[in-house]
């Protein structure tokens, strides 16, 4: 990792996001609930202030001045009177009735329903009260004002904005440490992860990754991450194994080599001697070649680069013809290969990594088996399954899965010719065409299975 | 037979040139792959070995070259890529077998000599009889009889003495033998065609006094008139 990469804590990044959908969803319920009370308070009283307006307007218009100035004193001393405010003046503003103290400034004319700071009341009752009110001049210059008390209505809104202002601070303070806090224990998994990989690379190849019950995603990524670990770590293993297998097969060949060529030196006037000694070399040379042929042939199989060689193949024809191949071999062994093949079996294969996975296992049958080897293709519910048994020893249940590996030789068939490498490409190659491969007890013998997927 | 072989390699150069004259041909060994087609395009071969990875111009470019300016001259070649897709690459390109390095130098001679033949009768009308000595087989019918006296064969080992008898009087390699009955492309490490052949010289060989099929040491088999 470059120190110098900019850097941007996951931390930081959800804070920030909490902060801002809290501030967002805080922000619009309480404007929502601000400017929605306002909206339907104020409507109202504007109904009301019209109501009144239009009926005194009606009293003046039908009864004349007096009446109406004894209407607006009647309302004004009525009960529900404290809500409203009355106002009713001669054309210089000097008032006639009403439970205004004065005439407002700023009222002139007929004007439609507004807001409107004035002092209603008298004596110890007088007092400044805020208001929706609208005017109205009569044709001989009297006027009247009508207005709706919003006194509680603007003081309510206040302590909504003071609660509001209160609640949405809140809020983001507790965004804040909600983030902040479900940061740490995000980071505190990653870091965990990220502490064992550190160890790992510094050469702790056993560490693993902790996994917690109740698992969370966080858990299985740690278990997804310890497979891989475990994959890895196997696949080292292997290659340990691999390397030092081939090392110590190889020795002995080339120690024999060295032989045949020192024999050859010490006997320099032996013409048939030294050729002696150059034909084994030659087969010592072919015997080393062929097990690098097969060793590179089961690596560039498991690179999976033999894929794009993959066609429909009748299964019957390509058996067939392996078996066609071998039959000879198996008779001269005293042996007589068996089939019995389903015709008409598809398969997705690589003709040649097929036939000579068939010819290895029919060749394994041959030399360690006895008394008869059975060749079988058949549909075995969704899968083409195509056997190769034997009637000979068999293998031990606990080393079917090692007789997969490279250059494992069981004991019994250490001195005989071969690579150990046989079972390991058929295991490849199984493993190239994603079929199953199952080693079981034929009792007596061995009966190995490829599976391959059905279509 | 006249022989261009382009390899850079100069050890297996050498030893190929060596062999190839001790075998009795003329051979003209060349190392850059411009240059191996200049020789190609100007001097009339029998045969080309071509390696496939050259200084200058790649193995397959010359082939592709060459047959693209209709020189028919067999190729074969040889290389250390030996997958399948590899092979088949060598052959699209124009190659008329692929040898994967390291070989036997026999199942190269065999190999080339087998091409030369083949090419020296291309064109021929197709033969319905084979014969060597009083052997003779026919096509058509798929019979074969010796000295007049009807052999039954099996599909296969009548293909193996087909194969055999078309290339009379040249060594045939097991490897050679696999491609051309089996049509298997890999060495499955056993006797397995000598098992095949021997089951056929029962056949052929055994009730008649000359021998027609020889095993050729460290070779393959080779099928003749007795000498």
């Amino acid at each position: 990792m470059n120190p110098t990469e900019p850097r941007r804590s996951i931390r930081v990044r959800l804070t920030l996001a909490t902060v801002g959908l809290v501030g967002v969803v805080a922000a619009l319920s309480l404007g929502v609930l601000y400017f929605g009370v306002d909206l339907l308070l104020e409507e109202r009283a504007d109904d009301i202030v019209e109501q009144e307006i239009d009926e005194l307007t009606d009293h003046h218009a039908g009864r004349g001045r007096e009446a109406l100035a004894a209407e607006v004193l009647r309302r004004s001393g009525a009960a529900g009177g404290g809500q409203i405010v009355y106002g009713f003046a001669e054309s210089r503003y000097e008032m006639i009735a009403g439970n205004l103290a004065n005439w407002p400034e700023g009222i002139v004319g007929t004007e439609p329903i507004g807001e409107h700071v004035v002092e209603a009341g008298s004596g110890a009752l007088r007092s400044v009260r805020y208001v929706r009110a609208a005017s109205v001049v009569f044709d001989d210059g009297h006027q009247l004002l009508v207005g709706h008390d919003v006194t509680e209505q603007r003081n309510f809104q206040e302590l909504l904005a003071a609660v509001a202002i209160g609640v949405f601070a809140f809020a983001l303070l507790l965004a804040i440490a909600g983030g902040l806090a479900m940061g740490r224990s995000l980071l505190k998994r990653v870091e965990g992860m990220n502490d064992t990989v550190l160890r790992i690379l510094g050469g702790g190849g056993e560490e693993r990754v902790p996994v917690s019950v109740p698992r969370d995603e966080f858990d299985d990524l740690a278990e997804h991450f310890n497979r891989l670990l475990e994959e890895n770590q196997q696949l080292i293993d292997r290659m340990r194994e691999v390397t030092d297998d081939v090392a110590h097969d190889l020795r002995t060949p080339l120690s024999r080599m060295r032989g045949h060529i020192e024999a050859a030196l010490a006997a320099p006037d032996d013409e048939p001697r030294s050729r002696e000694a150059l034909h084994r070399l030659l087969d010592e040379t072919n015997g080393v070649l062929e097990t690098f042929n097969a060793l590179l042939r089961i690596s560039q199989i498991q690179s999976g680069a033999a894929r794009e060689q993959m066609q429909r193949l009748d299964l019957e024809a390509v058996v067939g013809d392996a078996v066609d191949l071998y039959q000879p071999v198996a008779e001269e062994a005293g042996l007589r290969i068996d089939t019995d093949l389903e015709a008409g079996l598809g398969v997705e294969a690589d003709r040649h990594l097929l036939a000579q996975a068939v010819l290895n296992l029919l060749d394994n049958a041959i030399k360690y088996g006895a008394g008869g080897v059975s060749v079988t293709t058949r549909r075995a519910g969704e899968a083409i399954e195509l056997t190769v048994a034997d009637r000979g020893t068999g293998i031990a249940p606990q080393d079917r899965e090692r007789v997969l590996q490279r250059f494992v030789r069981l004991d019994a068939s250490r001195h005989r010719p071969g690579t150990g490498l046989g079972l390991s490409f058929v295991a490849a190659v199984a493993r190239l065409h994603r079929a199953g491969l199952r080693l079981e007890d034929n009792a007596p013998g061995l009966r190995v299975t490829l599976a391959f997927p059905g279509n | 037979m006249k022989v261009l072989l382009i390899e850079d390699d100069e050890t297996a150069s050498e030893y190929l040139h060596k062999a190839l004259s001790e075998s009795g041909h003329v051979v003209d060994a060349v190392g850059d792959g411009l240059e191996g087609l200049n020789r190609a395009m100007q001097e009339p071969y029998d045969a080309l070995i071509v390696d496939r990875m050259l200084p200058s111009l790649d193995g397959l470019s010359v082939i592709e070259t060459l047959r693209k300016a209709n020189r028919e001259t067999p190729v074969l070649i040889v290389s250390a890529l030996g997958e399948v897709d590899e092979r088949v690459r060598g052959l699209r390109s124009g190659g008329d077998d692929y040898l994967v390095k390291p070989y036997a130098f026999a199942e190269l001679l065999a190999r080339l000599e087998l091409l030369v033949q083949r090419r020296g009768r291309a064109g021929a009308p197709a033969e319905t009889q084979l014969c060597v000595a009083d052997l003779e087989m026919d096509l058509m019918k798929r019979s074969v009889q010796r000295g007049g006296r009807a052999i039954d064969l099996k599909p296969r080992e009548f293909q193996l003495l087909e194969f055999m008898m078309r290339h009379a009087g040249r060594v045939v390699t097991r490897t050679m033998i696999l491609e051309a009955v089996w049509d298997y492309h890999f060495d499955p490490q056993t006797n397995v065609i000598d098992v095949h052949i021997s089951r056929l010289r029962q056949k052929i060989d055994k009730d008649f006094a000359h021998a027609l099929i020889r095993t050729v040491r460290g070779a393959g088999y080779s099928i003749r008139e007795p000498d």
